[in-house]
């Protein structure tokens, strides 16, 4: 089969992300044999049977493998649509929209690859395609979850941090909030965005606003009565609580506004976790406080 | 696309970003070092330098890589502003101990 058939099977399979413990199965081959493969301890072992096997495996023709044809996104649909069974923790009191973790994910397949962020999605046990609809909704825990095993990965504390400050990554997939962030031309207009689309972000806080031209307040509370199923340690909810401190702080970068973090102030009751945040816009914010002289080459 | 705008904040970074996403490119595309070599004018061992991001490109080089390679425009401003993200970051945490426990 020669060394280019050889290389054209690796390209695909990094591609499409076909998980390696699902890859003898798919090829026709026993796990042994795959290794050896895969390691390079052994070569000759792809035959024109792979491809076959392989094709009929993903409902696709072997051809396209071979030319580089294949649609991607159906190749993954079918590899990954057994996963959409959700793990049961992650169903219940669903009020975080997909969308406020979206940016996350595509931030690890561009610093880390595919195989890293689909790696991320299954210790989750979710399907790597869970972003196809941002609408959707889960439950926090997923998210309490998603920066644990983070953690367990070797992500540091300023690590975290920037995932909260690359939500442009995603922001595209939501046009209209996209457009309104792009419009806003102070601090005041970014933040009565961030008013205007709080309920499609998360719902797991009850929020309050209060939005002037010198300041925006933001009152929020999440009740232990609603999220019973969460696991409230101090480590928990002080990383969520962290992340959500600086992700607020950095709604202004979407509007190539400089970020600038909110006094803030956290109180636990017996009924809840208050989190009470004031955004000062700065005095003179609309001439000194863009990024770039050249605006428009961040832009785009 | 200005390379100079995009890399402003860390060439470096930026640079290993973008070998990043020339290597994903070279896997979807199918192709070998030797052929991008090939098709840029590039010698071999840029080619490698510049995936592994240890190569400074030059304007013209980085228009080639980027036109022979199908790379999306828009996936380029994310990676530079990546880069901004982190230097900004980097920035308020010296200045006042941003976030310091």
């Amino acid at each position: 089969m020669g060394s280019s058939k050889d290389k054209k099977l690796r390209n695909f399979i990094k591609d499409v992300g076909l998980p390696l413990n699902r890859a003898p199965e798919a090829l026709g081959l026993s796990p042994l044999t795959f290794l050896d493969w895969w390691s390079g301890y052994r070569s000759r072992v792809i035959q024109k049977a792979q491809f076959v096997q392989l094709g009929q495996y993903l409902h696709i023709n072997e051809d396209t493998i071979l030319e580089g044809t294949y649609d991607k996104n159906f190749v993954r649909s079918i590899l990954f649509s057994d996963d959409a069974v959700m793990p049961e923790k992650y169903t219940q009191n669903k009020f975080s929209y997909l969308r406020s973790s979206a940016h996350i994910f595509k931030y690890l397949t561009l610093k880390y690859g595919q195989h890293f962020s689909d790696m991320i999605a299954r210790k989750l046990n979710v399907s790597p395609l869970i972003y196809s609809d941002l609408n959707n909704k889960i439950s926090l825990n997923y998210f309490i979850d998603l920066l644990e095993i983070l953690t367990d990965h070797g992500f540091k504390q300023s690590d975290l941090d920037q995932l909260s400050c690359v939500m442009f990554l995603s922001l595209g997939q939501t046009p209209q909030m996209l457009a309104e962030f792009s419009k806003a031309r102070n601090y005041y207009d970014c933040y009565e965005v961030v008013a205007k689309n709080f309920k499609n972000l998360d719902n797991n806080f009850r929020i309050k606003t209060d939005l002037d031209r010198t300041c925006f307040k933001v009152t929020t509370f999440l009740d232990y009565d609603n999220h019973a199923h969460i696991d409230f340690s101090k480590r928990n909810v002080d990383k969520v609580l962290r992340y959500r401190l600086i992700l607020a702080g950095w709604f202004p970068y979407l509007s190539n506004l400089a970020p600038s973090l909110p006094e803030y102030k956290v109180s636990y009751t017996s009924d809840g976790i208050h989190c009470d945040y004031t955004f000062n816009f700065p005095a003179t914010e609309s001439r000194h406080m863009h990024l770039v002289q050249n605006k428009d080459s961040l832009t785009d | 696309m200005n390379l100079e705008t995009l890399n402003q904040f860390n060439k470096r970074e930026f640079g290993r970003l973008f070998g990043l996403y020339v290597k994903r490119q070279k896997d979807l595309l199918n192709l070998t070092s030797d052929k991008i070599a090939e098709a840029t004018g590039i010698t071999l061992k840029e080619v490698k330098m510049i995936e592994s991001g240890r190569k400074r490109l030059s304007q013209n080089e980085f228009e080639t890589i980027v036109s022979v390679m199908q790379m999306d425009r828009g996936e380029i401003l994310n990676l530079s502003k990546i880069t901004h993200v982190e230097n900004i970051l980097n920035f308020l945490r010296e200045i006042n101990g941003f976030l310091q426990r």
